[in-house]
């Protein structure tokens, strides 16, 4: 017997002595729990999200009846400017920090230190690498790239944290949450609107990312998630309505002013289950909305609401997809990243670019996922500030891949071990 | 019998929920006890783990892949909880201890439970969690890599790793004067 086996043999004694009577018995609290807790439907687990939201901005516009002459007017004169400017070559322009602009440097989150990453070598720089008390992970870029935030994993739950992009003048901007979901900056850059949880109700807050320590909370009457702020202005506030209880009502998609006035409605169409309106995404020009609907039979489409006609209508799949799920907007509103689904018992996952009118079948980028006990392997993908990629993390390895939109191999940014490894960032820098 | 249980529960049924959570109870509070060091934490985990696992049982595609979910949300929501806590890493220098000449190993004698807790504790939420799949509850490697959802590869490095920072541990305990560096890994 050599010293391997006596360790593993007195390891496994140990752990069978030292587990035993350790945990006072809760089997009926847990029962009393569970009986008080709704199972969700299966097709549900595809909606969950992820802890921290990098997709790119949302857009606003405000509906009126009798503004539609003058905005179908406005429309037309929009789309001839748009087709001179096709016709001259020229990109659509959006009011900064919104549109296409070039890549700066991208940070990522390992083991609880946050590092800025090389792309081309791989080569990491430790960023923030405070106590080893702290675990600090989920970074992501303000809007013009000149300021970072991330979670921070403390004593009593998390906290939102905002520095510069080299790590410096670090400072929390809210108090300890029980969970963070989500954090999205203002286009101006002076607030963050935050997701917290509490016994899984969503609730939405804005903190401002000075030091002034500024946060409301929203109240509202029935549980929030997927916050972002409607671009280009930052008027508004657009999230998720949640169906939990049976109090609630069915889900939708809302506007909420940040002062948490003027609550509004946007979705169109009378919910299918309490599990429709996912995955919302707002295009940057202000026009359109992306989610995905959950029908009865669990096919998944993506839908385009239009914000200025409230007209809704399917993105076009494939004869051979079984569905399609989970949008995220281009910089310039042109593309759209999602997950189509194959064909077949099991729900495999692949993630395509193309076009927003559906006009080609788009590219399919070399990687596929499964459905996983969160969701689908491949998440929280978004679009480097240029267009040309593709940033998303595969759950299965650990690993943030950045993926070329044409299809080509990707490489990989950063690997982790642990959950809420790897996950990304990369800065916008003026074009 | 337990495949209908599970199936039955996915369906709804809490009554048989209740008989798969009251069979399972107590090996997931053992593992939560292991992974935690501490028994309300390793009750909140467990509940956590339970309370998702009831929630979101329809979604579980294989009922015979029930007990191994379990696990692994169980696993999940210890990590949560040692993450929302305190994070402590330890590097430990194996090949330089290693390779003192003149050192017994302490391993050749059975090391005292005392030493044992010492160096499980130092150990991160990977490695402990490997070990206890592994060694607690005797899961082959390849059905803890499945339960993980991690490679086979993933697997033993943290095997490895994990049980060679113990043995590091148990080595510089038997060795007067020889230390044993903590810090954050580079």
């Amino acid at each position: 017997m050599n010293a391997n086996d006596t360790l593993d043999r007195a390891l496994a004694e140990w752990l069978r002595e030292d587990s035993e009577h350790r945990v006072p018995d809760h089997l009926e609290a847990v029962l009393e729990r569970t009986r008080a807790t709704p199972q969700r439907p299966w097709w549900s687990t595809l909606g969950r999200r992820l802890p921290i939201d990098v997709s790119l901005p949302r857009a606003p516009l405000s509906r009126s009846g009798s503004w539609r002459p003058i905005l179908a007017l406005v429309t037309i004169a929009l789309l001839l400017a748009a087709l001179v400017l096709l016709a001259v070559g020229s990109r659509r322009q959006l009011p900064p920090p919104f549109g296409l602009a070039r890549n700066g440097i991208v940070i990522t989150a390992v083991n609880g230190d946050l590092f800025s990453v090389d792309p081309g070598t791989g080569a990491k720089t430790p960023l923030v690498s405070d106590s080893p008390d702290e675990v600090d992970f989920g970074p992501g870029f303000s809007r013009d790239g000149t300021k970072i935030s991330y979670l921070r994993s403390v004593i009593g739950g998390q906290q939102l944290v905002v520095a510069n992009p080299d790590g410096d003048d670090a400072h929390a901007v809210t108090p300890v949450m029980e969970t963070i979901d989500q954090a999205d900056w203002s286009p101006d850059g002076s607030r963050i609107v935050v997701l917290s949880r509490v016994l899984s109700v969503g609730q939405i807050h804005v903190v401002t990312t000075d030091r002034s320590g500024f946060d409301t909370t929203i109240e509202l009457p029935f549980p929030a998630n997927q916050v972002s702020w409607l671009a280009p202005s930052g008027a508004e506030i657009l999230f998720r309505g949640e169906h939990l209880l049976d109090k609630d009502p069915p889900p939708g998609i809302f506007a909420i002013g940040p002062d948490g006035s003027g609550l509004r409605s946007l979705s169109t169409r009378p919910a299918t289950n309490p599990a429709d309106y996912q995955d919302v995404s707002g295009s940057p020009d202000g026009t359109k909305l992306l989610y995905r609907e959950d029908g009865q039979t669990g096919q998944f489409r993506i839908h385009v609401l239009d914000l200025g006609t409230g007209d809704d209508s399917v993105l076009p799949a494939p004869p051979d997809a079984a569905g399609q799920t989970s949008p995220v907007f281009s910089p310039d509103g042109v593309h759209v990243a999602y997950l189509r689904l194959a064909a077949g018992y099991r729900l495999t996952f692949q993630l395509v670019v193309a076009p927003l009118d559906g006009s080609t079948r788009g590219t399919e980028l070399p990687l596929v996922g499964v459905l996983g006990d969160d969701g689908p392997t491949i998440n929280n993908y978004f679009f480097t500030p240029d267009g040309s990629a593709v940033v998303t993390n595969e759950l299965a390895t650990r690993t943030e891949w950045l993926l070329p939109i044409d299809g080509s191999p990707g490489t990989v940014i950063a690997r982790g071990t642990a959950a809420y490894d790897a996950l990304s960032t990369v800065q916008r820098l003026a074009p | 019998m337990r495949r209908d249980l599970v199936e039955r529960a996915r369906e709804g049924d809490h009554d048989a929920f209740a008989v798969l959570a009251g069979a399972a109870i107590s090996r997931l509070d053992a593992t939560a006890w292991l992974m935690l060091r501490d028994a309300d934490r390793a009750m909140d985990a467990v509940q956590t783990a339970l309370i998702r696992a009831w929630r979101d049982l329809p979604a579980l595609r294989d009922p015979d892949r029930f007990d191994a979910w379990l696990y692994r949300l169980v696993i999940h929501a210890c990590t949560d909880e040692i993450r929302q806590v305190r994070r402590h890493r330890f590097d430990v220098d194996i090949s330089e201890i290693t390779t003192s000449p003149v050192v017994p190993d302490a391993t050749s004698a059975v090391a005292d439970r005392d030493q044992i807790e010492r160096g499980f504790r130092r150990l991160g939420p990977e490695e402990r969690a490997v070990i206890v799949l592994h060694h607690f509850l005797d899961l082959p490697l390849p059905e803890v890599a499945s339960t993980l959802q991690i490679p086979l590869g993933t697997v033993k490095s943290r095997l490895y790793r994990g049980l060679g920072q113990m043995r590091a541990v148990l080595d510089a305990d038997a060795r007067p004067g020889a230390d044993v560096s903590e810090g954050r890994p580079a």
